[in-house]
């Protein structure tokens, strides 16, 4: 049986092609010095000749100088004729091209036309040791491209989100080969360059001149990526010095979209700490069993005098002393405390130093010092204690120590936790987060290339 | 409808037609143009025919677009003034026909939407919107076209060196897109979409060159 497909196939002849003409580069000759060039890309329009430099516009049935030679040539890591396998083609480089952004020399980036007669044209960047392939795309933006500044997100009508890399405007310097546009040395061109916000590497750029904008996407390459591609086959030009080596990065510069990762995540990082360390310190501050809740009269402290006993079950472990003077006002103590086993037993001794100082001074109110302060003591094993207390103290500046100001209270915690580290932990990740985000700010906030 | 059998009139080579839609044929042996024009076949001269090899299609080019049989016609070449582009002319398997637009190997398969009532060609720039067939397009291009060689069979009459002012559009995800031509006092546009490389399969493709 004779199917539908294969009727249309005998009625239409599709099944039978004819072989594809053989590929001839078409070839020149400089107006010029007279050399004779040959041109890939049949779309060329304009070619600068090797071996003279002169520029030429191609259109034309004959070759038609434009103007002598771009200028000085810079050091191309890769020649015209030079090979570039890509996606298992093998290109070719048929032209170069030198910008500059905002008139900084320093700022400068080597632009390849990659052809092949069958796949097109593919442009290959290098700045700074990055290297990077885009081609052509139809996928616009959701809102203007140029008008990005870096760090902000940009979506495309594909459903990706893109960190801007950086907006500027470059300037052509310098092109060698054979260009399907006429570019002329000042040629200014508004461009906005994005890396996905997933970290993929991939790219987005938009580039703007005159009356037409293009978009672009591709993706960064790594060094070894570049060496590959580049194979042994670059070939410097007839009578043309070696091309100088490519130049790599040490370590691969992190995109846009990495750096915005990289902040974001280590914002995040610090504000769990931050979040978690306070948390601990609420849960360490209420540790433990109250064992002793004590207070002292003025009078008692001017003697030594012994607390109440108190009880250390288990294996013993930490406790806390609070010494608290909540009446202080202007005024300071000196409190020398000791543990004491069983009447007469001192395991250790410490002191406390509690003030408290306020005041209006021009208009604004101040304080200083603190009512409380807090001792950890390791105790060795269970059993009964006391704490011995003496105070003095002293109100106002003076610093002769008189007679205690004021009563405190002793407030004697058992399996207490020590709960400054976690405050102390929590505060500095606390200014750690804030330094962060003031650096990621000023990261978006600054041009791209200020911080390379 | 039976396609025409026709030979040239100036070399007397026989002109291959497949499709019933095919107006205007160029000999590839002479490089004349002839059309039929009620029922005569009418001489347009000699065209200039468009250098081969450098482009992705290629007239006689057999194979799959989107899984689809199609066979390349014929093309025509345009001019926009800094860099030209190629219409070729296909036929498919199913007897339909559509035009694969390539420009610097970028493919974008369209077919007639038609007259489309638009405002002067001069009133548009890129990033104007226009509608059409229900979609919204964005402008990416607006410029004058010159035909500038033939070559193949075609459904309609041209000859190089006819001009008309275009605009091209895609639609903002960047799938479809939209030519307009201002041919005549409505322009006439074509509805397609972009083709990825691998959506168009040639049975004599290497890409070794």
């Amino acid at each position: 049986m004779v199917t539908a497909a294969a009727n249309d196939a005998d009625r239409f002849g599709i099944g039978a092609g004819r072989p594809r003409p053989p590929y001839k580069p078409r070839a020149v000759t400089c107006a010029h010095c007279g050399a004779g060039l040959q041109i890939k890309d049949e779309r060329a329009q304009l070619v600068v000749c090797d071996y003279c430099g002169s520029r030429l516009n191609v259109t034309a049935a004959e070759a038609k100088v434009l103007g002598s030679g771009p200028g000085r040539k810079p050091d191309f890591p890769l020649a015209l004729g030079a090979r570039f396998l890509f996606k298992g083609a093998k290109y070719e480089v048929i032209a170069r091209m030198r910008f500059i952004e905002d008139d900084d020399e320093s700022e400068q980036s080597l632009q390849y036309l990659l052809y092949h007669p069958r796949r097109g044209t593919l442009y290959l960047d290098e700045y700074q040791g990055d290297w990077s392939i885009s081609w052509p795309t139809h996928v616009m933006p959701t809102s203007d491209a140029l008008a990005m500044t870096r760090g902000r997100i940009l979506r495309t009508h594909d459903n990706r989100s893109w960190v801007t890399d950086g907006t500027g405007t470059y300037e052509l310097k310098y092109v060698d080969g054979a260009l399907p546009w006429i570019a002329n040395v000042g040629d200014k061109i508004r461009y906005a360059e994005f890396s996905e916000k997933s970290g993929s590497g991939l790219q987005y750029e938009a580039e703007a001149q005159g009356d037409e904008i293009e978009y672009g996407t591709g993706q960064s390459l790594s060094a070894d990526a570049v060496r590959r591609a580049m194979g042994a086959s670059a070939r410097p030009a007839p009578g043309a010095a070696k091309p100088s080596a490519p130049a790599f990065r040490a370590s691969p510069a992190l995109d846009a979209a990495q750096m915005r990762n990289w902040y974001l995540t280590l914002i995040v990082i610090a504000l769990a700490i931050a979040g978690l360390s306070f948390l601990a310190y609420a849960w360490a501050a209420g540790a433990g069993r109250i064992v002793l809740q004590q207070s002292f009269g003025r009078a008692e402290l001017t003697g030594q005098k012994l607390s109440d006993s108190f009880h250390v079950a288990g294996a013993g472990g930490l406790i806390r002393v609070r010494v608290e003077a909540p009446a202080l006002d202007n005024e300071w103590m000196a409190v020398d405390l000791a543990v004491v086993e069983g009447e007469d037993n001192v395991l250790y001794d410490f002191d406390s130093d509690v003030s408290y100082y306020h005041g209006v001074e021009d208009g604004e109110s101040w304080s200083e010092g603190s009512h409380a302060d807090s001792h950890y003591i390791e105790i060795p094993k269970a059993g009964d204690y006391r704490l011995l207390v003496h105070a003095v103290g002293a109100a106002g500046e003076t610093e002769n120590a008189q007679a205690p100001p004021r009563g405190l209270n002793l407030t004697v915690t058992a399996g207490a936790v020590m709960d400054d580290y976690f405050l102390y932990a929590g505060i500095f990740a606390l200014v750690v987060f804030g330094i962060l985000v003031y650096a990621f700010f000023k990261w978006r906030s600054a041009e791209a290339g200020d911080d390379d | 409808m039976t396609p025409p059998a026709v030979s040239c009139p100036s070399c007397g080579a026989p002109i291959d037609t497949h499709n019933p839609g095919i107006i205007m044929a160029v000999c590839e042996h002479c490089g004349n143009a002839v059309y039929w024009d009620q029922q005569r076949v009418q001489s347009a001269g000699k065209q200039s025919v468009p250098a081969s090899g450098f482009t992705r299609l290629y007239t006689g080019a057999a194979g799959a677009l989107m899984g689809k049989r199609f066979r390349v016609e014929g093309r025509v070449r345009y001019s926009f003034g800094f860099g030209f582009w190629d219409e070729w002319f296909v036929e498919l398997a199913d007897g339909s026909t559509a035009w694969i637009t390539e420009d610097n190997h970028e493919l974008c398969v369209e077919t007639p939407l038609g007259k489309l009532p638009l405002e002067p060609w001069g009133n548009y720039r890129p990033g104007a919107k226009i509608n059409a067939g229900g979609q919204e397009f964005v402008v990416e291009e607006v410029g004058h076209a010159q035909c500038i060689g033939v070559e193949g069979n075609l459904p309609f009459r041209i000859e190089a060196g006819e001009k008309y002012d275009y605009i091209d559009a895609s639609t903002p995800d960047g799938r479809d897109c939209l030519g307009v031509e201002y041919d005549e006092a409505t322009p006439t546009a074509y509805h397609g979409h972009w083709l990825s490389y691998a959506s168009v399969v040639l049975d004599d493709e290497g890409d070794e060159w």
